[in-house]
């Protein structure tokens, strides 16, 4: 949040600031009793750049909501992400097959995942960014659940 | 264009990372990083100025001016949504 007021200053009347937030698949802006806490911390981050946006309306912020991000497919970065702890690391193995064949919906491969977060960056897309089919917005603030990124990636 | 991303050393940053090198229209990346980011060091692209920032909490008037120009930033600073502590 710190950086989004910060970085309100590198926008203005002609050049609005676009200022991609990755949440994450779950993330809520209304959590419930039961949500995890992730859910709440990054829903009230996003609630927040929401209110940012609304004050300064050149910050054009948005958030993004991968799911299962997978980089197996994607050679030019293998060798510089982080470890995953080995029970983690176990499950998302468990996992992954049935979620690239199965949930595709949720499936969130780096490389295209990558471009889709660059292009928004760049203020690509955003006639796209209209309320409905997993776009959910707050006032002019978007948040796109995976279906769309993948949907803008091409996927 | 000149963009800005953190979390170039995670997963998803790692991705977006590739992808700006990709992006021909993209004329200058500024990183900000509390490390030095091993994947500029090995790709050596001069468009790439990697920032060492420690305290995201504070941006000082001479980081803003390094990261003038900037249309826009890939946040991707966290963790893993499974490996996120009670705190």
């Amino acid at each position: 949040m710190a950086a989004a007021k910060a970085f309100q200053n590198l926008a203005s009347e002609t050049e609005p600031f676009n200022f991609v937030y990755v949440s994450g698949a779950g993330a809520s802006t209304e959590p419930g009793r039961f949500a995890p806490i992730f859910a709440r911390v990054k829903g009230e981050t996003e609630l927040a750049l929401a209110d940012l946006r609304k004050q300064n309306p050149h910050l054009h912020a948005l958030s993004t909501r991968p799911a299962f991000v997978d980089p197996s497919a994607h050679r030019a970065i293998k060798n510089y992400i982080p470890a995953k702890p080995a029970m983690i690391g176990l499950l998302e193995l468990v996992l992954a097959h049935p979620i690239r064949l199965a949930l595709k919906g949720q499936h969130s491969p780096t490389e295209p995942l990558g471009r889709v977060l660059t292009e928004l960056a760049m203020g690509k897309h955003k006639d796209q960014l209209v309320a409905g089919n997993g776009i959910q917005k707050v006032g002019n603030f978007p948040i796109l659940e995976n279906s769309v990124l993948r949907r803008l990636a091409g996927l | 264009m000149h963009v800005i991303l953190t979390g170039a050393t995670g997963l998803v940053g790692s991705g977006v990372l590739d992808a700006m090198i990709k992006t021909a229209d993209i004329t200058k990346i500024s990183i900000l990083s509390r490390r030095p980011v091993p994947m500029v060091e090995d790709v050596k692209d001069p468009r790439i100025n990697v920032i060492i920032h420690k305290d995201f909490e504070n941006y000082d008037s001479a980081l803003l001016e390094q990261l003038k120009g900037a249309r826009g930033c890939v946040w991707a600073l966290g963790i893993s949504q499974t490996q996120v502590g009670a705190e």
